[in-house]
């Protein structure tokens, strides 16, 4: 019985200790047995200690102490007590379902099946959903909205009640004051223009690298004037007339000859239209955060394809994790699959988010972002140059090429390599670069064995010298930084 | 003059508009004409640059932002209050209670907590300090000393984000990356803005040195206090620098070959960054090596210091040498100022003493006041201080009430206070030996001289040569500022 109830939480294990939580506010009751039986023969004093240990908030408030002769099993809870007081055919359904119940418990035979029924509950796989919150509109008490100043929620403003802009068409309310579904079938009524032409630029914006309308989440009088009106009035009525499907919308564009343009610069238009806002080529830009990772494991063969599910926690440098006030939370590294998950899996910390996602401007999470910035920083070469995960993708690259493409040929294997990366081949010139920095490799390894062997990491080729891997290696890693690699041409 | 060059000196502006990258428009700038693709007499008019010219002539060049988070108390540091003492245990009146908002204070039964530091004027001006900051105190005739700053918001990380970011809401730049945006970097080889940390995490993290909706470039970059400084400096094991640089003369040649194919400017900005990346490979691990620093000069900040006796301090974690941390962030800061880096903050956590206040801001201080005195000192007589503002501040202050949540038997901690708080500045042009501002007669509230942080942020800007009302960020179809739409520059306080 030592340590039974609320047992000293710092002790250890023979201390763990029985608490009420979460079941507060009921009546709880507890059975103990004596180790060895006592025999009385005449009146005799018990005393009861009743140490409680582990803090002001979790002591016994109401309690009492009961002594019986009988076996512990036979002990029969306060509930069924008064259950088994009634006649048999008065009792509900529900008593006699816990009468039952209780009696499994305490039966002989049936004690240990039901142990054992819970054994095997206890090794249920766990379900694969995860808890979906979902919000329900208030009928009958809703809330007064006010505007508050400033943001504050404590500083009321005035009160305001359920309504669309006048520019645009009005709001159709079911009732005397509209609601959520009103607004909802507002918005996708196709009547109203705004959220179709929202919507197809902000895919437009994917595909090109910028809107038709500059500002993504500003079609106001402040944001930019499209650069073509009737373009973004023409693609917006094609979505809202293929069913607002934006598969469609995405086929419809990728298949135009705007999209299919080169990204070349052209020479003669940077005085004319120097931020290519008349789209006489296509854009060149860098792929967004998570896909930078996403692109090297993928050249890598390494990337996993699996959709969904919780949150994954991929290599991190040493130490970034920890500065993140939580002194209790430890970022374990993914093991198996979910170490090369898509970066969009990455688990966002929101003290300290992944440094290899915002050093390529993926925004903080607290707040909403419809636009990223590209930044093009020192900091990011250092990621793609010696992170973790970088120069894991380079070797598992190495070992791709060296084991895909025969031995004795260095250019077919650094054409593997552009296949890989850039999906072309790559010309002359770049594989005589490539190939010369690979021979100064070669010489370097041959002569340091013992830093070719530090290179191979976890995916060494097989067969394969070291000083031999580790030149590829280098040399890969070199192709994995290119510009054009990182970047959408 | 091949294509390459050619193409640059013709799209001058266009080269320096678009690729908004490297560390500031002087590294990058400076590095092109290094390697003679660029003159950097004719990119200076270029667009980048504009924003290099202050409004007004500036007094300081760089700041050492010393961030105390979570909250020291005025009242046992800066603010001393007899009267406080005088009427320890009893209510305040129901009047005074109602206005106020409190984190766990229980309003009904809480009464005022004297404080049982011992005071003492110091240096010609007599700035008082408590006897937790006896080194700051021999610096009084060099700081300035605000008793009347106040907030408006009294939990952490709102409260942290207002002091870092003028605003309270997230997405916000911080004061560093404002700077940056507007003067730009004048180091080649490091960060503009850089980051350094001891005890444990604040509850800000790293949104107090984000760059919210100006590019990631200005961006707060936090220096390591382990391993290697910059994250990803080091080459990948087994991979020399010789074949670094072999490495990166390749990827030079190959982006220059498509460079000729695509001409995007984007390119040479690519490469430009990859060099600077190499250069930082070098210039900062020099930069953390303090074994060129002098014996006195490690001793005068601390460096090595033993943690003092006892544990669970607050302001650190088991295993941490904070004190020794604190030191080495302190010189570090230094050393950042000489090699050009505009904006340092130091962030040191945690001053949240709820309990246990004079245990835990007895260890705070002792983890503090040495190593900034030593900065002070130190940039003084290396003829620094001038031009290097160096600040001294927190989210808020704390109560002149006890702290009673439910469940405490024993008052000893103070909750948080935004109505009042103390500030200190030392060097960037400001007047030292200057106590400014007044609080009542128990700490409660500011009595004369109100000073919001707006207008620290407007004075603090106003000192780098930049009118905070003209340094805007045009974001969500309006013109943002770091001191959102309030501030007033405060003239009392400059020299």
């Amino acid at each position: 019985m030592n340590g039974a109830i609320d047992g000293d939480a710092k002790g250890g294990k023979e201390a763990a200790g029985w608490a009420i939580s979460p079941q507060m506010k009921k009546p709880h009751e507890a059975v103990f047995a004596l180790a060895q039986p006592v025999t009385i023969d005449k009146p005799t004093d018990f005393t009861l200690e009743l140490a409680q240990n582990y803090g002001s908030q979790h002591t016994i408030g109401k309690f009492r102490v009961s002594v019986l002769t009988s076996p512990t099993r036979m002990v029969v809870p306060e509930a069924l007590r008064h259950t088994l007081k009634k006649p048999a055919d008065q009792r509900t359904a529900e008593e006699q379902a816990a009468l039952a119940a209780h009696f499994e418990r305490i039966d002989e035979k049936t004690a240990p099946l039901l142990a054992q029924v819970k054994a095997f509950e206890t090794k249920l796989p766990a379900k694969p959903e995860m808890d979906v919150r979902v919000i329900k509109e208030r009928s009958g008490d809703r809330r007064v909205t006010h505007v508050f100043r400033r943001g504050e929620f404590k500083d009321h403003l005035d009160e305001v009640t359920t309504g669309t802009p006048s520019v645009l068409p009005p709001i159709k309310q079911r009732g005397e004051e509209g609601d959520r579904l009103d607004l909802a079938r507002w918005l996708v009524s196709g009547e109203n223009p705004l959220p179709p032409r929202v919507v197809a630029n902000e895919i437009w914006a994917n595909l090109f690298g910028d809107g038709i309308v500059g500002t993504l989440n500003d079609f106001g009088v402040r944001g930019d004037r499209p650069t073509h009106p009737e373009l973004i009035d023409w693609i917006a009525a094609e979505f809202v007339r293929n069913g607002w499907s934006r598969k469609e919308l995405i086929k419809t564009i990728v298949s135009s000859n705007t999209y299919r343009q080169s990204s070349d610069h052209r020479p003669e238009l940077i005085d004319i239209d120097p931020k290519n806002h008349l789209l006489a080529r296509q854009n060149r830009f860098r792929v967004e955060a998570e896909i930078v990772r996403d692109l090297s494991l993928s050249a890598a063969g390494l990337l996993s394809a699996k959709v969904g599910g919780p949150s994954v926690f991929p290599p991190i440098p040493a130490g970034v994790a920890d500065v993140n006030y939580n002194s209790a939370f430890k970022w374990v590294v993914s093991s198996g699959e979910d170490r090369y998950r898509r970066g969009i899996y990455t688990y966002f910390k929101r003290t300290a988010p992944h440094p290899n996602l915002t050093t390529f401007d993926c925004p903080d999470s607290n707040v909403t972002c419809v636009q990223r910035t590209r930044s093009n920083t020192p900091l990011a070469a250092l990621i793609t140059l010696n992170n973790e995960t970088f120069v894991e993708a380079s070797q598992a690259m190495t070992k791709r090429i060296l084991s895909e493409v025969p031995e004795g040929d260095d250019a077919a294997r650094i054409a593997h390599a552009f296949q890989l990366s850039l999906a072309r081949s790559p010309s002359d010139a770049e594989t005589d670069r490539l190939t010369s920095l690979l021979e100064t490799a070669r010489g370097w390894y041959r002569e340091h064995p013992q830093d070719a062997t530090a290179l191979l990491g976890s995916h060494a080729p097989e067969a394969i010298p070291a000083p031999e891997a580790a030149a590829w290696i280098a040399t890969v890693r070199v192709v994995l930084n290119l510009d054009e690699f990182l970047t959408r041409s | 003059m091949s294509p390459f060059e050619s193409h640059l000196s013709r799209s001058r502006r266009e080269f320096l508009t678009t690729s908004a990258s490297g560390l500031g428009g002087i590294a990058l700038g400076s590095m092109l004409a290094e390697d003679g693709l660029l003159n950097a007499a004719t990119a200076t008019d270029a667009d980048e640059f504009h924003r290099l010219k202050p409004h007004h002539d500036a007094k300081a060049k760089a700041c050492i932002f010393i961030f105390m988070a979570g909250a020291p108390s005025h009242l046992d540091l800066f603010d001393p209050k007899p009267k406080l003492n005088e009427l320890h245990g009893q209510k305040l009146p129901k009047s005074i209670l109602d206005t106020a908002r409190f984190a766990f204070i229980q309003p009904d039964t809480a009464t005022l907590m004297g404080s049982p530091r011992k005071w003492k004027k110091h240096g010609q001006s007599g700035m008082e300090f408590s006897d937790l900051l006896p080194h700051l105190g021999s610096c009084a005739d060099d700081l300035l000393m605000v008793r009347s700053l106040h907030s408006s918001e009294f939990n952490h990380h709102p409260g942290q984000l207002l002091m870092q970011c003028g605003v309270s809401r997230f997405g916000m730049p911080a004061m560093g990356s404002w700077i940056n945006y507007g003067l730009g970097s004048s180091s080649r080889n490091l960060p503009g803005y850089v980051v350094l940390t001891a005890g444990r995490g604040s509850s800000g993290g790293s949104t107090l040195w984000q760059s919210g909706f100006l590019p990631s470039k200005y961006s707060g970059v936090l220096f390591r206090n382990q391993g290697e400084p910059v994250l990803n400096l080091k080459n990948p094991e087994g991979l020399p620098p010789e074949l670094q640089r072999s490495g990166l003369d390749a990827l030079k040649d190959l982006n220059q070959m498509r460079y000729q194919e695509v001409h995007d400017p984007e390119i040479s900005s690519r490469i430009a960054n990859y060099e600077l990346a190499n250069r930082m490979q070098t210039a900062a691990p020099e930069l953390v090596d303090l074994s060129g620093e002098s014996k006195e000069t490690l001793e005068l900040y601390g460096v090595g210091r033993p943690e003092p006796e006892g544990d669970g301090f607050r302001g650190s974690l088991p295993g941490l040498q904070t004190y020794d941390m604190f030191a080495r962030n302190c010189l570090l800061a230094r050393r950042m100022v000489e090699r050009g880096v505009r904006f340092i903050n130091i962030v040191h956590a945690s001053w949240d003493q709820h309990s246990e206040l004079d245990k835990n801001h007895g260890y705070n201080a002792g983890a503090v006041d040495q190593p900034i005195a030593a900065l002070i000192k130190d940039l003084k007589r290396r003829g620094l201080l001038d031009s290097t503002m160096v600040v001294w501040g927190s989210e808020f202050g704390r109560t002149p009430l006890g702290e009673n949540r439910n469940g405490r038997n024993v008052n000893t901690g103070r909750d948080h206070h935004p109505m009042c708080f103390t500030t200190l500045m030392a060097g960037g042009g400001m007047k030292g030996g200057m106590t400014y501002g007044e609080t009542d007669e128990i700490g409660w509230n500011v009595a004369d001289k109100p000073v919001h942080i707006n207008d620290l942020h407007a004075t603090l800007l106003h000192q780098f040569g930049l009118d905070h009302l003209k340094l805007t960020y045009r974001f969500q179809g309006r013109d943002f500022r770091l001191t959102d739409v309030a501030g007033k520059v405060i003239h009392d306080w400059i020299a």
